[in-house]
């Protein structure tokens, strides 16, 4: 993300030990003007003595205390997701991702600040506030998808909201000037995980039985909602200032995980755990598009998907939501009430994001097709086994009964 | 003609029983009852799974710059194997480039070598199928 004379770039590796970093680049020379780690020395994280959590300065060295030993430097907080700046604030946002490994028997703590959304000073990297969602990760909940900053009402209060649909099945509402946590709900109902979020501590009440690493490691826990790409994964959602609403493509996926030891070489992967995932019991839908009042903590309108979403949403000012779906389908919806008004089948599965562009007085739709990503793993990497994929493969092996591989742009035009 | 075939025959039998002979003399690196494996097996599977596969492809299939391992199990033996992983191995050719990097230094192969082994040899033994095997016990 460019902002101002700098650009802001992230970095991937939770799978294999990194020491999660934001970097700061001059866009004059790129010249190095900072890098924030997400674990660490307060040096290293840029934290300073005003770096609040909830209201609350979190005091010195927060990171190192949440970790055992050096276990920090190979702590993972990747920060591979999206970034968002509001000009007025001066602050941007992003989230970092797991800690590493996926083994939490070997990372005893809160692991901060892995999981966690940051607020920060484009100029310096210094961090206004944080907010940790998921203390010790157990589930492989990444903390990095999407920032949607909007003006909302919260609660019946005119706010700056800053809006995400975390990979841990909770939907955040935060005040984005000071990281006051307004509203934090399910918004798949079949989320099992945690039963709530303690909205003075910010902490999700965890349940025992779902929770790996409990009962130790080689220990295999089962039918836990959501799996680990989340209730959402990085494909963006969507809001509109007509409805004061968002519109979110989610996965409703469950998993089975069960951790075990891995030691730590550069270079190597450092995932330690096996998962295999498939829909909520009882249910054969893999996803839902959902219209979500950040204000209320509430689903508006959920229309079933039999695959996940994994197409980014578009809000238009015309009453309609588009979204596309894994088999292929773009598919537009009423905004007020979810009702289809319209479907096209794209020769592959939908994972890229739905555009609109005007050209010589007239606006088009135009969406990529070309099946892949996590849920589309098994076909666009030949696996055929439930576990394959870090166990994506099983959820979604009908897919290929549906769609195909391919690549391509497919443009509507919309009527003058 | 005939008679040339008639010797390949009989040297292929021979071979067959031989490798029959050697198979029932070794001892199996890998336990399966029921059809459910043992925890060396299972814990082969799983350090194949973390550390191999990304270039010798899901369950020892192979892919399209590293060899099947559930066909190289078949021909090779255990220390042949572990001198591989541990040493590593360069065939650049005209017709190949294949490039096995040293594993030595890698904890989590070199402890679990006779685990990732016996995983293998059951897959080329075409006693594990794809896909996570189930474990006794389970």
């Amino acid at each position: 993300m460019v902002v101002k004379d700098k650009v802001v770039v992230g970095i991937s590796g939770g799978e294999f030990g990194v020491q999660g970093s934001v970097t700061a680049y001059n866009l004059k020379d790129g010249s190095k003007a900072w890098r924030a780690y997400s674990e660490g020395p307060d040096d290293q994280i840029l934290f300073d003595a005003n770096t609040t959590e909830l209201g609350k300065p979190v005091g010195k060295d927060s990171s190192l205390k949440s970790w055992q030993g050096d276990e920090w430097k190979i702590g993972g907080g990747a920060t591979w997701g999206w970034y968002s700046y509001d000009p007025q604030l001066n602050l941007f946002y992003y989230g970092s991702g797991n800690p590493s490994t996926w083994n939490p028997v070997q990372r005893p703590g809160d692991n901060k600040w892995s999981m966690t959304v940051f607020a920060r000073n484009p100029d310096t990297g210094i961090a206004k506030w944080v907010y940790q969602m998921t203390p010790h990760d157990q589930w492989d909940y990444d903390g990095v998808n999407e920032m949607i900053l909007a003006d909302i009402n919260v609660k019946g209060q005119p706010t700056k909201a800053l809006v995400h649909f975390d990979r841990n099945g909770f939907a955040y509402t935060l005040n984005r000037e000071t990281g006051a946590l307004l509203v934090a709900e399910k918004y798949d109902p079949k989320v099992n995980w945690a039963t709530k979020v303690d909205m003075q501590t910010g902490r999700p009440q965890v349940v025992g039985q779902y929770a790996p690493g409990d009962k130790g490691e080689d220990v295999n826990y089962k039918q836990i909602c959501p799996a680990a790409l989340g209730s959402k994964d990085q494909q963006p959602a969507a809001f509109s200032p007509k409805t004061g609403l968002f519109y979110v493509p989610t996965n409703h996926v469950c998993m089975d995980y069960e951790p075990f030891k891995v030691s730590y070489t550069a270079g190597q992967p450092y995932v330690g755990a096996t998962l295999s995932m498939f829909p909520p019991p009882g249910e054969n839908n893999l996803g839902n598009f959902i219209a979500w009042d950040a204000g209320a903590g509430k689903i508006v309108w959920s229309i079933p998907e039999p695959f996940s979403v994994w197409s980014g949403a578009l809000a238009t000012a015309g009453d309609v939501v588009f979204y596309g779906t894994l088999e292929g389908y773009l598919k537009a919806v009423d905004m007020q009430t979810g009702k289809e008004l319209y479907r096209f089948k794209t020769p592959s599965g939908i994972i890229g994001n739905i555009n609109t562009y005007s050209h010589g007085g007239k606006q088009y739709i135009a969406v990529l097709s070309g099946v892949g990503g996590w849920a589309g793993i098994g076909m666009a990497a030949g696996l055929t086994k439930d576990t394959d994929g870090l166990g994506a493969v099983g959820a979604y092996k009908a897919l290929a009964n549906y769609t195909q591989l391919g690549g391509v742009l497919t443009v509507f035009g919309l009527p003058q | 003609m005939p008679l040339a075939l008639t010797v390949a025959a009989l040297a292929l039998a021979a071979g067959l029983v031989l490798a029959a002979e050697s198979d029932n003399a070794a001892e199996k690196p890998y336990t399966i009852t029921d059809g459910k494996v043992d925890k060396k097996t299972f814990n082969g599977w799983r350090r194949y799974t973390e550390s191999c596969l990304r270039c010798h492809g899901p369950d020892g299939a192979g892919s399209s710059y590293a060899p099947s391992l559930v066909d190289s199990a078949k021909h090779m033996t255990q220390d042949e194997f572990n001198e591989i992983v541990v040493n590593g191995r360069t065939n650049v050719n005209a017709a190949s480039e294949n490039v096995m990097p040293p594993f030595g230094e890698v904890e989590d192969v070199v402890s679990y070598l006779g685990d990732i082994w016996a995983y293998l040899k059951a897959r080329a033994d075409g006693a594990v199928g794809r896909g996570r095997p189930p474990r006794i016990g389970d």
